[in-house]
C-alpha cells in the first residue's frame, strides 16, 4: 500500500482534484510521500514481495516495483531512473540493519537502456548513504529478462501494477488521507466517515480498472546466497 | 501472543549470538527484507523512499510533521522512535483498539521489515512468519496474490489478533471494515519469470 498510497494520491488527484486544480498542478501535489519523491518517480516504491520461486525450488525471488501509475500511453517510453540506486536490503539477524544488499541500476534510458546488477553482497556501508558494489560484468536491457552471473536471473521492465485495493472507498471512509493531493482539508482528520466497504460487486480494484503499470525489478538467485 | 512471538524473538536471540551485527555472515534461514531508492549526493547515493510491508506507513503513518518523510529517510532500526508511536496512536485511538492489541501490532511491525524464512518450502503468505503460518505459510514473506490489504484491515478492525490468541479479544472489531472486497482476480500474473504480468 506503499503503492495504494502512492498510486491512490495520484490517482485521486487526477481523477477528484484534477476539476478544481487542473490535472497538471494536482499531479505535481504532494501525491507521493513527499514532494521530492513525488517530482521524481522512479525514487517512488510501490510494493516489496519475496516469494520462493515458482521454477526452482531452490531459489528465491525479489521484487520491488517503482514508479506508479504508467498508463497505457506511457508505458513503451517509461524507463528506469538513471540516477537512482535500487537497493534489496537483507537484514539476517533481525536488527534492522542490512547485512546483505542486492543493487540494480540503469545506464542510459530509451530502449536500449542497460542494466547493472550487483550482489548479494556485503554492503560498502550500512545505513542511509550508500556506495556502490562492483557489478556483474553481464549487464541487460531494460525489458528483457538476463543473467548478470550464472545463478542469478534479472529483469527490469514495465509490468502490470500487482496490487489490488478499492482506492475510491478508502478516501470516502478516510477523506484526509487524500487531503494533501486534492487540497480539500478536513477538520477531524483520522475519524472514519464511513463505516464499510462497498459490497463485492460494486468494488473496484482501482489499478486495474485503470490499466496502470509500474516499473518492477526483480531478481531471482539461490535461497543461499542469502542465507550462508 | 506467544504463538505470535515466540518465532521472532526466538530468531532474534538465536541469530543474535551468531554472526556481525551488519555484515555478516551468519547462517540463520530467517532474514528481514526492505527496499530503497537513493540518489546521488556527493561521493554517496541517500535515501529518498523505504519500503517493506505494505500500508504499513500510509496508513498508520500521519500526514502531519511529515511524518511520511521522516519514515521514508531512516532506517527500519530507527522505527521504534519514529513508526512505533505513529501505529500505537492509530490502534488506540483512530481504530479504538485495546492497548494489547495495538501492542501486538508493533511488535509485529516494528522494525518495518518483510520477514521471510527461507528454509520453509511452502508457499509464501504474508505475515506467515510472524503468525506461525496463519495467514496461510510459515515461509512468511509476500506473494503476488496475498491480499495484504484485507490481512492488513482483519488485524487493524477484525479479530485476527484475538483469534491467534496473541492478545484478548477487545470487543472493538468493525466487521464491515475488514475487507475491501476487491481481490487479485483483475491480475494477469505469470507461472515463468519475471511472474508479473504484461505491461496493461
Amino acid at each position: 500500500m506503499k503503492k495504494s498510497f502512492i498510486a491512490i494520491l495520484a490517482v485521486t488527484s487526477i481523477v477528484a482534484g484534477a476539476a478544481v486544480l487542473g490535472h497538471q498542478k494536482a499531479y505535481a501535489s504532494d501525491h507521493a510521500d513527499t514532494p521530492a519523491i513525488a517530482a521524481n518517480p522512479g525514487t517512488d516504491l510501490t510494493d516489496v514481495y519475496i516469494f520462493p520461486s515458482p521454477s526452482n525450488a531452490n531459489n528465491v525471488v525479489l521484487v520491488m516495483n517503482v514508479h506508479p501509475l504508467i498508463d497505457p500511453s506511457t508505458k513503451n517510453s517509461t524507463y528506469l531512473d538513471p540516477n537512482v540506486l535500487y537497493q534489496f536490503k537483507i537484514d539476517n539477524n533481525l536488527d534492522g540493519k542490512e547485512d546483505r544488499v542486492v543493487q540494480v541500476w540503469a545506464t542510459g534510458t530509451g530502449p536500449t537502456q542497460k542494466i547493472s546488477v550487483a550482489g548479494p553482497n556485503i554492503p560498502p556501508s550500512v545505513g542511509v548513504n550508500n556506495g556502490k558494489l562492483a557489478a556483474y560484468s553481464t549487464m541487460g536491457t531494460f525489458g528483457s529478462a538476463f543473467n548478470p552471473t550464472a545463478n542469478i536471473q534479472a529483469y527490469v521492465g514495465v509490468r502490470e501494477d500487482p496490487f489490488f485495493f478499492d482506492l475510491e472507498q478508502f478516501f470516502t471512509i478516510f477523506p484526509d488521507r487524500a487531503t494533501p493531493i486534492n487540497g480539500v482539508p478536513v477538520s477531524d482528520p483520522n475519524t472514519p466517515k464511513a463505516l464499510t466497504w462497498r459490497t463485492p460487486g460494486n468494488a473496484v480494484d482501482f489499478l486495474s480498472n485503470g490499466n496502470y503499470d509500474v516499473i518492477s525489478i526483480v531478481v531471482e538467485m539461490p535461497k543461499t546466497l542469502l542465507t550462508n | 501472543m506467544k504463538k505470535l512471538l515466540i518465532p521472532s524473538i526466538l530468531a532474534s536471540i538465536v541469530l543474535a549470538g551468531c554472526g556481525g551485527s551488519n555484515g555478516g555472515p551468519v547462517t540463520g534461514t530467517t532474514i528481514g527484507l526492505w527496499a530503497t531508492t537513493s540518489v546521488k549526493n556527493g561521493n554517496v547515493y541517500t535515501q529518498m523512499d523505504r519500503l517493506a510491508n505494505p500500508v504499513v506507513n500510509e496508513v498508520f503513518g500521519t500526514v502531519a510533521n511529515d511524518q511520511h518523510k521522516v519514515n521514508d529517510e531512516v532506517g527500519p532500526d530507527q522505527d521504534s522512535r519514529f513508526l512505533k508511536p505513529e501505529i500505537d496512536n492509530f490502534m488506540v485511538n483512530v481504530a479504538g483498539r485495546s492497548q494489547a492489541t495495538a501492542n501486538v501490532v508493533t511488535s509485529v511491525l516494528v522494525p518495518d521489515t518483510m520477514k521471510a524464512d527461507l528454509s520453509q518450502t511452502g508457499n509464501a503468505s504474508y505475515l506467515g512468519y510472524e503468525t506461525g503460518g496463519a495467514t496461510g505459510g510459515k515461509f512468511g514473506g509476500r506473494a503476488l496474490t496475498d491480499d495484504v490489504v484485507d490481512i492488513s484491515l482483519g488485524i487493524v478492525f477484525g479479530n485476527t489478533v484475538s483469534a491467534l490468541g496473541l492478545a484478548p479479544d477487545d470487543g472493538k472489531e468493525i466487521p464491515a471494515l475488514t475487507s475491501d472486497n476487491v481481490g487479485s482476480g483483475g491480475k494477469h500474473f505469470k507461472s515463468t519469470f519475471p511472474y508479473l504480468g504484461d505491461p496493461q
